[in-house]
């Protein structure tokens, strides 16, 4: 992707609104063309230059009597205990004849026979296929990063692999995990 | 991004993808029906001691990997996705995970796997997992904690859940 491809997607990229495809290919430019990577650096400050400025208005707004004019008109509107009842009762007022009763307590019936007359079945036995050992085994056939630096570890049990991404951009992560922590950096 | 940051473009090859090295012109199936890709977000910090159960496929490899005292899912996610398509799987924090599947070859399955944060991608990678298994991607800083995201894949024939999937399979 050129700069001259990018720029016109650089605000929809800050915005995440990019497909998939291209938001990949953006992001991929944008570490390599220090032009664009300032375009969304500016983005970057513009938005937190607009959220703080929107806050400060807001902040201005004097809430503390909507709450007091709300109230006493929520109040009078409530419905007495009655009248939810009957609403209550309107909405879910059986629709069925007294057939429906009749009805159903002949299928219970016949559920019943049939319970009963079924021979009892076999307990169940326990499954003979032990689950299955879990192998999370996998590799990395190829790898970037812009951090300062990653950790590769697995996990011996499992043969789970684990990439750990240590960024001080994004703060140090501590963890105790001994010499298979030592970075790969 | 930090200049400085941008020029530690870390290429592991010498490490991490020496075994891939023979596997290099291996060729990759793309069977019709796609392949299943789960990602599962978990919050992982020293408040509190609990487990989520909903992780509890997960228990043994993070007991063996982590220093954490407390586990949450935050977030669950599984698509079933066109080969050699990307999408995008939106994370907690501003952070994004485009994926893509590229084919499975021996009960293997190949993902093209970047992680943004913002605007900037941390990782770009192309990884090769063991079909219904889990790969790990972990250290993004959220709230109290860090994020551990579990990217999963199965091959649509597969009748077993993922290995360690989290909450249906």
């Amino acid at each position: 992707m050129t700069c001259r491809e990018a720029r016109p997607l650089l605000p929809l990229f800050f915005d995440g609104e990019l497909e998939a495809r291209q938001m990949r290919s953006v992001a991929l430019h944008s570490t390599r063309c220090t032009a664009c990577e300032e375009a969304l650096r500016e983005l970057e400050h513009l938005q937190e230059a607009v959220l703080s400025h929107v806050a400060a208005l807001v902040d201005e707004v004097d809430l503390s009597q909507v709450w007091a004019g709300v109230a006493p008109r929520l109040a009078s509107r409530v419905p007495s205990l009655a009248a939810r009842g009957r609403a209550w009762w309107e909405e879910h007022r059986p629709s069925w004849s007294m057939r429906g009763p009749a009805f159903a307590a002949v299928a219970v019936a016949a559920l019943l026979t049939l319970v009963i007359v079924q021979p009892t079945p076999e307990v169940s036995k326990p499954l003979a296929v032990p689950l299955a050992k879990i192998d999370n085994s996998a590799r990395l056939d190829s790898m970037q990063s812009s951090v300062d630096s990653v950790a590769l570890v697995t996990e011996a049990e499992t043969n789970t692999t684990l990439l750990w991404i240590m960024d001080d951009a994004a703060g140090a992560v501590e963890h105790a995990g001994g010499d298979a922590w030592d970075s790969l950096e | 991004m930090h200049g400085a940051a941008r020029a530690v473009l870390l290429l592991i090859a010498s490490l991490a993808l020496a075994p891939a090295a023979g596997d290099a012109g291996e060729t990759l199936a793309t069977p019709d029906d796609g392949v299943e890709v789960r990602i599962d977000t978990v919050l992982a910090s020293n408040v509190g001691k609990a487990f989520d159960p909903a992780l509890a496929p997960l228990k043994r490899p993070f007991r063996g990997l982590f220093p954490y005292s407390s586990y949450r899912l935050i977030q669950a996610e599984r698509r079933v996705m066109p080969w050699k398509r990307e999408e995008r799987f939106l994370l907690p924090g501003g952070r994004y995970l485009v994926i893509m599947p590229r084919g499975v070859h021996e009960d293997r399955v190949s993902l093209g796997v970047m992680l943004i944060q913002g605007t900037r991608p941390l990782v770009n990678t192309v990884l090769t997992l063991k079909n219904r298994g889990v790969f790990l991607v972990g250290g993004p800083r959220f709230g109290d904690g860090v994020l551990i995201i579990a990217i999963g894949a199965r091959t649509r024939q597969s009748a077993l859940p993922l290995h360690t999937s989290v909450g249906a399979p």
